[in-house]
């Protein structure tokens, strides 16, 4: 799907390609289209959330706003190739992570302004149906993505002098998953595990992080296979995933009948969630990638 | 009249307990007939948002109520169909506390029961995760669970909220409540939607009645389930064993037959006053004061739980029709508590009613009418209620007998209930109804008011070690009659601060072990 570069015709070089290898260029468009769908995928399932909670504070709008404008920068850099758009796409990313951060706090705010927070074992009751804790955390690690994605060379340099760009690819998956088995692993506690596959991300993500945490430490190329293991794993379970919850909402009452769908849309498993998975994984996949392709 | 070839086993009343005693035995490879006087209800189909109209889901036959403080009857403390009272019941699932089983002992009141907690609790760990009931992650009152809950909680309704701040705000320990409706799915049966029907008859399938979890799965097991079937008798042989029973049954055309099912064992689960109803209509020269009744406690002890609410006005609305109505609960005052002038304790839980049960109670009680209460139903939405689960003792001046001279549609004798509470009732009552005001209040109520209910039955043939004292063993077992068991609500010692269905549960799911066990041993 790729072509050689030396297939291609020579591009004009901009502050988003200038100064990069083919194969950085490569991996920063490939980055920036990740990026892209899953800040989209993502606005779905904020938009469902934040419409199920009312609106109930007008913070609630901010990132509902922003995303499409976050998302649609990066479109154009994605599609452009970064000719168009990259320092926009940059900036907005940079503002996704404040507001993700700002969204990080205002969530466990909300978690602990409800009844009973005094009482300790009442916070999981709170976390269960209060904001989600961690869901915030998913939008601060795609605008990192995004700032990764199109960071300029002179910026990046003197990271990428002490640690190469596949490695900060592990870091990074290694890190975003942490919150994210977190955030699957209470939910689906509060669906009482009913069906066993909701076992399968609580129980494998921290493998597939511990795996990527240790090959970010190491230039073997059994570091290279177990980072590749680990984000092909992620996307897969990203995609399983969506599958089991496309499937949740049909056990819903109504299912996908048109009266009950958006009910059920709203109260039942999140579908497009576990597609932030898939964003993670392949992200790790394209990095690895590069490293094989040298 | 038609008579049906012997089975191992006919349980009268497929409600609470027989519906499991129903499932139970026909896993077991039992042939089982379930007999209930009232439908098969398909709820889709059968259950309408309709306040009026589902109250055909309460037992209506005619009956007497009396004493000083007479119960309401044609209400939601009977079910009549298959599924019983769980069908409209309000699904609060919870246990007995051990000291409930030893009242006697511990505060020198009622009886100790022949069973202890620990006899039941692997019956309420069984029922509780057969049915998916949702309920917190820690149980902070009695001595700690051996298991979690099998499902998790709801979350927190809009009264629930209330509560929830009323007692944050006053130190009070609160967890959302333990009810039989599923927050996840099981099997076919969809997660709950939270409309808040639910005492009306659950139209999704989501509550946990009898009717769409033991009695379904008892069909799918072989058992066969006759709807409109009134037994009127309990049919003994020479010997006095029991051998079987009479019924009544309406056909399609509203004809009606006479027929009679022969059984090697008969089981009667027909909760507190048509149990001792029907022993009592099963007198014959040799049992002339009716079957099982030689230590003349049939009907008699029957309790209920002083179920006082008190509703406060909150300037937000609070929309108190919205989720299952059980949502929140205290047991913070279950226990003795000596700086009380009563003893044993009660609940607080969360209500919910519909507009027109709550104008009807706002009507009863405040003395609304016409434009009056049109105005006041405005504000339907601003009120939150909170029940009372509060103990009564069983005294043998509250019970069930046989009308003299009153006959049903079938011409047999109606039932007579009598209830009065105790000094001591009373007392608990009074503190109850002022912890829950001081609750509303903690939340920010601005008016109060209260209006006096009951709700459960208990008790009329309870268990015991003597037969002198009781009706039954701590198996069920008729002290009297050979082949005849008792087992409901109507067996229970003591009321308990707790919603009974649960324990109503646990003890039919222990009967029926013990009846497998037995008929294995070749001692039925």
């Amino acid at each position: 799907m790729f072509m050689k570069p030396s297939q291609r015709r020579p591009r004009r070089a901009t502050e988003f390609s200038g100064g990069w290898s083919p194969t950085m260029r490569r991996l920063r468009t490939q980055m920036a289209v990740i990026t892209t769908a899953s800040t989209a995928l993502l606005w779905v399932d904020n938009l469902s959330e934040h419409y199920r909670g009312g609106f109930q504070r007008k913070l609630m709008y901010v990132p509902v706003v922003a995303n499409p404008v976050v998302a649609a920068a990066g479109a154009v850099t994605a599609v452009t190739g970064g000719r168009r758009g990259a320092r926009l796409f940059g900036l907005l990313s940079g503002a996704q992570t404040l507001i993700a951060t700002v969204g990080f706090i205002e969530h466990q705010r909300g978690i602990l302004n409800r009844p009973g927070h005094h009482q300790p074992r009442q916070l999981l009751f709170n976390a269960w149906y209060g904001p989600p804790s961690a869901a915030p955390l998913q939008y601060l690690g795609l605008g990192l993505m995004g700032l990764m994605a199109t960071v300029p060379p002179s910026a990046a340099a003197p990271v990428l002098a002490r640690i190469p760009i596949h490695r900060l690819m592990r870091a990074f998956s290694a890190l975003n998953i942490p919150p994210l088995w977190g955030e699957i692993g209470y939910l689906h506690a509060r669906g009482a595990f009913q069906n066993p596959a909701q076992w399968l991300p609580v129980l494998t993500l921290p493998v597939a992080g511990a795996m990527s945490a240790l090959a970010a430490i190491s230039e073997a190329d059994t570091a290279h296979k177990a980072a590749t293991a680990a984000s092909g794993w992620t996307a897969l379970l990203g995609v399983l995933g969506t599958g089991f919850h496309l499937y949740g909402l049909h056990r819903r009452y109504g299912g996908y009948r048109r009266g009950s769908f958006l009910f059920n849309w709203l109260n039942g498993p999140p579908a497009p969630a576990p597609l932030q998975m898939v964003g993670l994984g392949l992200a790790g996949l394209a990095a690895e990638r590069a490293v094989s392709r040298g | 009249m038609t008579s049906h070839d012997e089975v191992d086993a006919v349980v009268v009343g497929v409600g609470a307990a027989g519906a499991v005693l129903v499932r139970k035995l026909a896993d077991a490879g039992w042939r089982v007939v379930g007999l209930d006087a009232g439908p098969h209800w398909d709820p889709q189909t059968d259950f309408l948002s309709d306040e009026r109209a589902m109250s055909k889901l309460f037992w209506r036959d005619r009956r007497v109520t009396g004493g000083d403080d007479p119960i309401e009857l044609a209400g939601n403390v009977t079910g009549k169909g298959v599924g019983g009272s769980t069908v409209h019941y309000s699904m609060y699932a919870l246990r007995l506390h051990r000291s409930d089983f030893e009242t006697r002992t511990r505060d020198g009141v009622g009886s100790d029961w022949p069973l202890s907690y620990e006899d039941l609790e692997p019956y309420y760990d069984e029922v509780e995760r057969e049915l998916g009931i949702a309920g917190p992650v820690d149980w902070p009152w009695d001595a700690p669970r051996r298991h979690r809950y099998p499902y998790r909680p709801h979350q927190l309704n809009g009264v629930g909220e209330v509560m929830a701040r009323g007692c944050d705000a006053l130190g009070i320990t609160w967890r959302p409540g333990a009810i039989a409706t599923l927050s996840a799915p099981k099997g076919d049966r969809p997660p709950c939607v939270y409309r808040g029907w639910c005492l009306s008859g659950c139209t999704t399938n989501a509550k946990s009645s009898t009717l769409v979890t033991y009695a379904e799965e008892a069909v799918h097991a072989g058992a066969d389930i006759r709807p409109h079937c009134m037994v009127h008798r309990v049919d003994t042989d020479a010997t006095g064993r029991a051998i079987g029973v009479t019924y009544f049954r309406r056909s399609a055309d509203g004809t009606v037959h006479e027929e009679r099912q022969r059984a090697r064992v008969v089981i009667v689960s027909a909760y507190s006053i048509e149990t001792p109803r029907l022993l009592l209509m099963s007198a014959s020269s040799r049992y002339p004061d009716g079957l099982a009744n030689s230590s003349g406690l049939v009907g008699k002890g029957l309790m209920i739980h002083g179920s006082d609410i008190v509703f406060g006005r909150f300037p937000e609305p609070v929309s108190q029709f919205k989720a299952p109505p059980p949502n929140t609960i205290t047991q913070d005052f279950y226990e003795t508590d000596a700086a009380n002038d009563f003893v044993r304790g009660y609940s607080i839980e969360t209500v919910g009613p519909l507009p027109g049960k709550f104008a009807q109670l706002a009507a009863s009680t405040l003395g609304l009418w016409g434009e009056s209460l049109r105005e006041f139903m405005y504000d339907y939405s601003h009120y939150a209620g909170l029940g009372l689960v509060g103990e009564t003792q069983a005294q043998d001046g509250n019970g069930v007998r046989l009308s003299p001279d009153e006959t049903d549609t079938f011409g047999l004798p109606i039932p007579v209930v009598t209830f009065s509470y105790a000094d001591d009732d009373r007392r608990l009552l009074d503190a109850g109804a002022d912890t829950q005001r001081r609750i509303l209040e903690a939340a920010g109520a601005e008016v109060t008011f209260r209006v006096s209910d009951t709700a459960h039955l208990m008790g009329a043939c309870r268990m015991g070690n003597d037969p002198v004292t009781s009706v039954v063993d701590r198996n069920c077992r008729a002290w009297d009659v050979r082949g005849l068991y008792i087992c409901d609500g109507s067996v229970f010692v003591t009321s308990g601060a707790a919603n009974p269905s649960l324990t109503i549960q646990a003890i039919a799911a222990r009967t029926a072990d013990q009846l497998i066990a037995a008929g294995r041993r070749h001692e039925l």
